[in-house]
């Protein structure tokens, strides 16, 4: 094993004992620079095993779609495998597996964008050429037309299979457009609509990539086996002479609050009802999003959180609970699911989880439960370091949204320094039943599969 | 943390790891609360979408090809001790001290396919309930310890073993130790315990059935292998069998099966053997072996030689879950190292199915295919979920592949392009301890000789194009395949009419007795069968 990586992720302390805050932690180790195109470049060496990382995120998603251009930034990314001026159409993934990739891919979110592949270390620039092509040579390749038709409809598919042909697939949709007003950038899905997905032309294409895929809108993550000297100068060789675009324009938005408490009954062809209560919640590392995590765990993070002895172990009214802060750029939502068993209604549940919830605020939890949520937290965040690609996601995703790749020891920090009081403060700022969203679905075996709505 | 809305939209569903890996979602930066949500008033524009000006990236003539690979890098997987303990538990050590972790795998060398015919489901419920209370800890007892120390203890399994997995910090090895072993060695079975998860997996079954894609695959396996035989019911169990089953069934898996000469631990992580064979010892020092029921598996039903299609009506689905199999290959078959080259070119990620109908047609978001290998043969299965409308294009056009294959040659670029991804990306399968673990776990469960994991890219080096072309024949035998399709039958039962015939099944596969709201005859008529 090697020693650098050694020192980098040796040491968790604290766990069955209270964490001391000053314990050492985990680092990711790094080096971080820009190319004078605004390309930011962020090298984590580990050399452990013969693989290297490429993993970049353009900071453009689903969020900055304007209305009428649903779905446009995920269209984008299956284009984005597709072809460039050098690359010919197929040929992405072929190029990567005969090399031996053992992970290829690229994800939309609301916020980002990101491509990556997993190869053998001795082809991190066949890697290299390849993303360095698409960010550079995209737009000038032939047959454009019959590409965006083709991967129009491959996502069309995708939207059936995820949302429109999966049991009450429709529920996410009617979350975001109840959680978030009509101009705010998430109030529609990443997927976006079949109308949009239809209207998409090639322009659109040509304008978006020049909008915003442009170096000073990503970032680049080489991560594994690799000589940082000679890597170095590859990066300058592949990306150096992309043209720095204009800045980029964002869509204005931020955390929301609920004037009335929303309640929407939906029917799906479902066997078992199912509960969504939706809590609009600070963004991501705003104040108040560490606590969340930890009231989520406390409420609903398997067999000894407190939703599930109660609904699930010792009143068997729910088949199964869980409860998230599910953390976003300019909004986040804390949510509880669950699900009851036969002869028990969702109003039986949801009058449960209010009391839970009540209980969270009436009273600081005790130390020991507290300890248990932060231990899980701590010990589960360390488990996630081992894979390379996990590495480099972190580091993307702490300097995207801190401006700091190396923000994980002081992440640990902050939920190591979470106390009772502030915990039971969240709790009655976020947790309120006048300010949040629920939706039930019911059987109907007339209804679709993906559900409808019935009231609002 | 993660979330399901965080979770992003990939560009493929089978590939990559999308899914599984989003961005993590760290705490908040500033230590003090209150929050104080601020309410959106964005009533400015969306940015204007006006023509940007071309950027031109000047081109170079290194940019006109791929680049070459680098010198090969050499790989070892990982060097791996074995030892037994003194009552003959098989022991796996792979040491990995990158961080302060250890992976505890008990595979209990009997799974899904010991389940009696009738008690589908016996084999997943001993396992699940092992962690619900033993004789001297409760359900909640060990759950909130296994939580407070930071660890995972989760109980399950496969067609061929039952699983015990323990994560815990090197700190707590002893504590999470103690645990794993006490859930391994005396669970209870207590009837109130089992009443409640029972019920809960009685629910869990019912809410299988709205999902097309699982019924699809389950209906497939039931029509290959029949009733009688276990991979015929869900590994899970059905409705009739979960209500059948009794503490006393559990126990009695549990004790014809759950002995250490019928198992092997694998422990990966941040220890040595001076460090661990003792508290091993220690803590399964009263474990003893026992012979283990030997047990054959029936034949499977399989294909009845006409090619009939199996149509379950889900009414107004956008798709139809597509799954066209028959019966493949056990894994320890010598023909596994060219049915997997075999497979992969036919319906991995961009490879033929994938281009036809996806690249091609646009009628999906992903064709695959697979060969589901256990101890004996298991099922192969081509299909995916396919635009409705063109529910019968896509079965006639995966069944022209499969006879392409069958009756073609590949070409040497696909060999060429399958065998290099399979070799080339094999020391990825050592990337992580639980990556390594499940190789292991692979060498125990199937017997397979030290040997074989260093073998195993020589093996699909060494397959050729005849090699392909032998297994392709002899597996992918037209008369065999059952055709499986769950979807709008309304709209999809005519043109799929146009192929073979069509038989209407309810939602486990088997034929309609009484019709039901889902699974009425969308003509009036009596059901085929």
């Amino acid at each position: 094993m090697h020693a650098r990586a050694a020192a980098a992720l040796a040491v968790l302390a604290g766990t069955a004992a209270p964490p001391s805050p000053t314990a050492d932690l985990p680092q990711i180790a790094f080096e971080k620079y820009v190319l004078p195109n605004g390309l930011e470049v962020i090298l984590h060496e580990d050399h452990r095993m013969p693989e290297v990382v490429v993993d970049v995120w353009y900071k453009v998603g689903s969020r900055d779609e304007a209305p009428g251009h649903t779905g446009f930034a995920h269209l984008f990314e299956h284009i984005m495998f597709q072809g460039t001026k050098h690359i010919p159409e197929d040929k992405y993934f072929e190029f990567l597996q005969k090399a031996g990739a053992s992970n290829v891919n690229g994800s939309t979110a609301a916020d980002r964008t990101n491509y990556f592949e997993v190869v053998p270390s001795n082809q991190l620039e066949l890697a290299l050429w390849l993303e360095s092509d698409r960010m550079g040579f995209l737009l000038e390749r032939p047959s454009f037309k019959e590409t965006l038709d083709n991967q129009r409809d491959v996502v069309k598919n995708e939207k059936r299979q995820r949302y429109e042909n999966r049991p009450a697939g429709l529920v996410l949709q009617v979350l975001a457009e109840s959680l978030y007003p009509p101009d705010h950038p998430y109030h529609h899905q990443v997927i976006g609509s079949m109308e949009d997905l239809s209207a998409a032309s090639v322009d659109d294409v040509k304008s978006f990539f020049r909008t915003n895929y442009a170096p000073n809108n990503a970032s680049l993550v080489i991560a594994g086996d690799f000589d940082r000297a000679h890597t170095k100068a590859l990066v300058d060789k592949y990306f150096g002479a992309i043209p720095t675009g204009a800045p980029v324009v964002r869509r204005p938005g931020g955390e929301v609050r609920l004037a009335v408490p929303q309640r929407i009954a939906m029917e799906a062809k479902i066997q078992q009802p199912q509960l969504y209560v939706d809590y609009p919640s600070p963004a991501n590392f705003a104040p108040g999003d560490r606590e969340l995590d930890v009231l989520a765990n406390v409420l609903g993070n398997g067999k000894s959180s407190r939703l599930y002895k109660r609904l699930v172990y010792e009143m068997k009214i729910a088949q199964s609970v869980s409860a998230s802060q599910q953390s976003q750029l300019l909004a986040s939502t804390f949510e509880i699911t669950a699900s009851p068993m036969p002869g028990h209604t969702l109003d039986e549940i949801l009058a449960v989880i209010d009391q839970e919830i009540a209980a969270l605020k009436a009273k600081p939890i005790e130390e020991a439960e507290l300890d248990r949520a932060k231990n899980q937290i701590e010990s589960e965040t360390v488990r996630s370091l081992e894979p390379l690609l996990a590495r480099a996601e972190r580091l993307q995703s702490y300097n995207y949204l801190l401006n700091d790749p190396g923000f994980l020891p002081e992440d640990l920090k902050r939920y190591r320094a979470v106390d009772a009081g502030a915990l039971q403060h969240v709790a009655q700022e976020v947790l309120n039943k006048e300010g949040r969203v629920v939706v039930t679905v019911e059987p109907n075996p007339e209804a679709p599969i993906m559900g409808r709505v019935v009231k609002k | 943390m993660t979330s399901r809305h965080l979770v992003a939209l990939g560009l493929t569903a089978a590939l990559g790891a999308c899914a599984s890996t989003p961005a993590p979602a760290p705490a908040a930066v500033s230590a003090v609360p209150p929050v104080s949500p601020t309410v959106v008033v964005s009533s400015a524009p969306a940015p204007a979408t006006t023509p940007v000006p071309a950027r031109l990236t000047p081109d170079a003539a290194y940019r006109q090809q791929a680049p070459g690979p680098g010198p090969e890098p050499t790989f070892h997987p990982p060097r791996w001790k074995r030892f037994k303990l003194k009552n003959g538990l098989d022991v796996f050590l792979v040491e990995f001290h990158d961080l302060p972790l250890v992976d505890f795998n008990l595979m209990i060398k009997s799974g899904g396919a010991a389940n009696p015919p009738e008690k589908a489901g016996l084999a997943d419920m001993t396992a699940r309930m092992l962690d619900e209370g033993t004789k001297t800890h409760g359900a909640l007892e060990i759950a909130d310890q296994i939580a407070s120390l930071g660890a995972t203890l989760s109980t399950g399994g496969t067609w061929d073993s039952s699983n015990v997995s323990l994560s815990t910090l090197t700190r707590n090895l002893d504590p999470a130790l103690a645990i794993f072993a006490d859930v391994v060695q005396h669970p209870a079975f207590d009837d109130k315990e089992f009443t409640r998860v029972r019920d809960n997996t009685l629910t869990a079954i019912t809410r299988r059935k709205d999902s097309p894609p699982t019924v699809a695959t389950l209906a497939l396996s039931h029509l290959l292998y029949g009733p009688k035989h276990p991979y015929g019911s869900p590994m899970t169990g059905t409705e009739a069998s979960i209500k059948k089953l009794t503490p006393a069934d559990l126990r009695a898996f549990y004790e014809a099966n759950y002995r250490p000469n019928n198992a092997a631990l694998i422990v990966a992580g941040d220890t040595t053997e001076a460090a661990i064979r003792g508290k091993l010892e220690a803590a399964f020092k009263g474990w003893r072996s026992k012979g283990i029921p030997s047990r054959r598996l029936p034949a499977p039903v399989g294909a009845t030689g006409e090619t009939k299609v199996f149509l379950i009506d889900k009414a107004g689905a956008p798709q139809s879950s597509i799954r066209i199999g028959l019966v493949g290959i056990e894994r320890q078959s010598p023909d596994y190292f060219p049915v997997t080259v075999m497979n992969l070119i036919l319906g991995g990620g961009f490879y033929r199915l994938d281009l036809n109908l996806r690249e091609g047609k646009g009628w999906t978001y992903g064709a695959r295919s697979s060969f589901d290998t256990r101890k004996t043969p298991g099922p192969f299965s081509a299909g995916g979920e396919f635009v409705a409308p063109h529910s019968a294009d896509s079965v006639a056009e995966i069944l022209k592949e499969l006879n392409a294959m069958r009756d073609g040659d590949v070409t040497d670029a696909e060999l060429a392009r399958a065998k290099d991804q399979i070799t080339k990306s094999f020391p990825a399968r050592f990337a992580t301890r639980s990556s390594t673990a499940a190789q292991l776990a692979e060498l125990a469960v199937f017997n397979f000789p030290d040997s074989y994991l260093a073998d195993y890219t020589k093996k699909i080096a060494a397959v050729g194009k005849d090699d392909v072309r032998r297994v392709a024949r002899k597996y992918l035998s037209p008369a065999h395949l059952t055709i499986v399709v769950v979807g709008d039958r309304k709209s999809i039962e005519g043109p799929l009419g146009k192929l073979a015939p069509v038989e209407i099944r309810d939602l486990d596969g088997d034929p309609i007795v009484t019709g039901t709201a889902d699974n009425a005859p969308a003509n009036g008529q009596a059901p085929a069968k």
